[in-house]
């Protein structure tokens, strides 16, 4: 199965209708990239060519363009500056000083991400996704059988997919599909009062309709109060600003508040990316969806510290743990959600795993 | 007769880890399909949309880029001239391009916003720095076509 980007969460999606319908009673889920065997301009190009190839993979031969042409209409609409961005950035390198899996480490400041050299306008390399090599394997069953191969299997209570046109130019406005958190109040102010100017440049309307789907399946009523931690698709901070948004995190036009508040940190109320992300370990694009819900297994089960923390890990990739070493084990998760992204947002999914 | 063995196709640039260096390079024939009018239109300077035929249908703005069928009601679209003077509505500089681009580093990318056109379209700013909101206008390649997207920029109006 390939969506791009999002070919992770839609192999889950498409393994839990497996199990669900009774198709299955066991589905392995695999995915794999390497990214490695052409330069990155070549791999832009590669990538670049799941755009629309009549109308934008000309211009630019790279999504990192597409993004910061979302970027520079996020920013205008919604008065964020760069600093802001910036943060995220920070953050997802930090976390993934912490593991072992992790392809692009670094503790940075905001200036040293502002000073970074720029790919696309106002996107800099520290703001953009690695290219990575890796994989990684999810295993879905029904009840039954999980508990016949282990003691401890998580609960996928809820994934769901949405899509919107390939072309970003394409999105006519229309109004905001409400989340089970949000109102017709919520949106009163919105923009100037101008609600149906969604989803524009500014927002994922496929991100809004897979979390809705989700949401309503498992039961959530403000993601917030009910996830315990996230693991967000955040290919570029622009993108990840977005998501906080259209899965309801802040109403739109509020993203920045997640980051700004300190929620999104490990101490914060909603940790999000404790796995480092795509920004700083990994975008092996087909594994990416799956590495993101291994990482919710692991914290979910407890595990973290032992897939993580242990100095064999390390080892077997050739590396040392740091002496500076963190445990990013959320204490007694709960509830967790992922999010997987393809596009400028023509694909995602919206999962959520939680303890049976 | 025994067939030979090729002479070379593949270079060794390492033994441990083994890699081979296999440089590939062919063509690509697209054909443009229902859209193919668009790119002509572009050599005679002119920007060709779509708008769908049926009367009873609520989108009556143009499609650009072009459809062939409306995408609200599947009845056929017929061409229509679109404006050659717009806003841009989102930029930016691209100062890494992958591979393909044809144009230099540096270029401003563009989205241009039209009167009467219910999508975008993105494009490249010919001259000037770009600005959310500022008035641009077509300019055209048509005495070196490369019959792609890239022979519509715009410049300020």
């Amino acid at each position: 199965m390939k969506t791009g980007g999002a070919t992770g969460g839609s192999s889950v999606l498409a393994a839990a209708q497996a199990v669900a319908s009774g198709y299955a009673d066991c589905v392995p889920v695999v995915g794999w990239e390497r990214m490695d065997e052409v330069s990155t301009k070549v791999g832009n190009s590669y990538i670049a060519s799941a755009a629309c190839k009549d109308f934008e993979s000309e211009l630019g031969w790279m999504y990192a363009a597409y993004y910061a042409l979302m970027a520079q209409r996020y920013q205008y609409e919604n008065n964020v500056p760069r600093e802001t961005l910036a943060k995220i950035a920070c953050k997802n390198h930090e976390y993934a000083c912490y593991s072992p899996y992790s392809q692009n480490p670094g503790k940075y400041t905001v200036e040293d991400v502002l000073k970074n050299e720029m790919v696309s306008d106002p996107l800099s390399f520290l703001e953009c996704c690695v290219m990575s090599v890796g994989a990684a394997v999810l295993i879905l069953a029904d009840e039954k059988t999980a508990f016949e191969m282990t003691d401890n299997p998580m609960k996928l209570s809820a994934i769901c997919g949405g899509t919107h046109t390939l072309r970003t130019a394409d999105r006519r406005n229309m109004p905001i599909l409400l989340l089970p958190n949000e109102t017709e109040e919520t949106y009163k102010d919105y923009f100037d009062g101008r609600r149906h100017e969604w989803p524009g440049f500014s927002s994922f309307l496929a991100s809004r309709m897979a979390a809705y789907l989700a949401y309503n399946m498992a039961g959530i009523k403000d993601p917030v109060e009910d996830f315990d931690f996230l693991e967000t698709h955040d290919a570029f901070t622009i993108s990840d600003v977005q998501t906080y948004e259209d899965i309801g995190l802040r109403p739109y036009g509020r993203g920045r508040e997640f980051i700004d508040s300190g929620e999104a940190y490990f101490e914060g109320k909603l940790p999000t990316n404790m796995s480092g992300g795509l920004i700083g370990t990994m975008h092996a694009v087909g594994a990416t969806g799956i590495f993101q819900l291994v990482e919710l297994l692991w914290q979910l089960q407890g595990k973290w510290d032992k897939f993580h923390a242990d100095p064999e890990r390390w080892t077997r990739y050739g590396k040392k743990k740091p002496d500076d070493f963190r445990s990013l084990q959320v204490p007694n998760a709960r509830r967790a959600c992922a999010i997987s992204h393809a596009g400028t947002g023509s694909h995602v999914t919206c999962a959520i795993m939680e303890k049976p | 007769m025994a067939i030979e063995f090729p002479k070379s196709c593949a270079e060794l640039i390492n033994e441990d880890p083994m890699i081979i260096r296999n440089a590939k390079t062919w063509s690509h024939y697209h054909a443009y399909g229902g859209w193919g009018k668009f790119f002509k239109g572009l050599r005679e300077k002119k920007i060709l949309a779509t708008r769908c035929t049926n009367s009873q249908c609520e989108e009556k703005r143009l499609w650009l880029p072009p459809r062939c069928e409306c995408p609200d009601c599947w009845h056929e679209t017929e061409w229509v001239e679109a404006p050659q003077t717009g806003k841009v509505y989102t930029w930016s500089v691209v100062k890494y391009p992958g591979e393909l681009f044809r144009l230099p580093a540096d270029t401003p990318l563009i989205t241009v916003e039209l009167d009467g056109v219910c999508t975008k379209m993105m494009s490249w700013l010919k001259d000037g720095k770009p600005e959310i909101g500022m008035p641009v206008k077509a300019v055209f390649n048509t005495e070196t076509p490369t019959n792609t997207i890239v022979d519509l920029a715009w410049i300020p109006a």
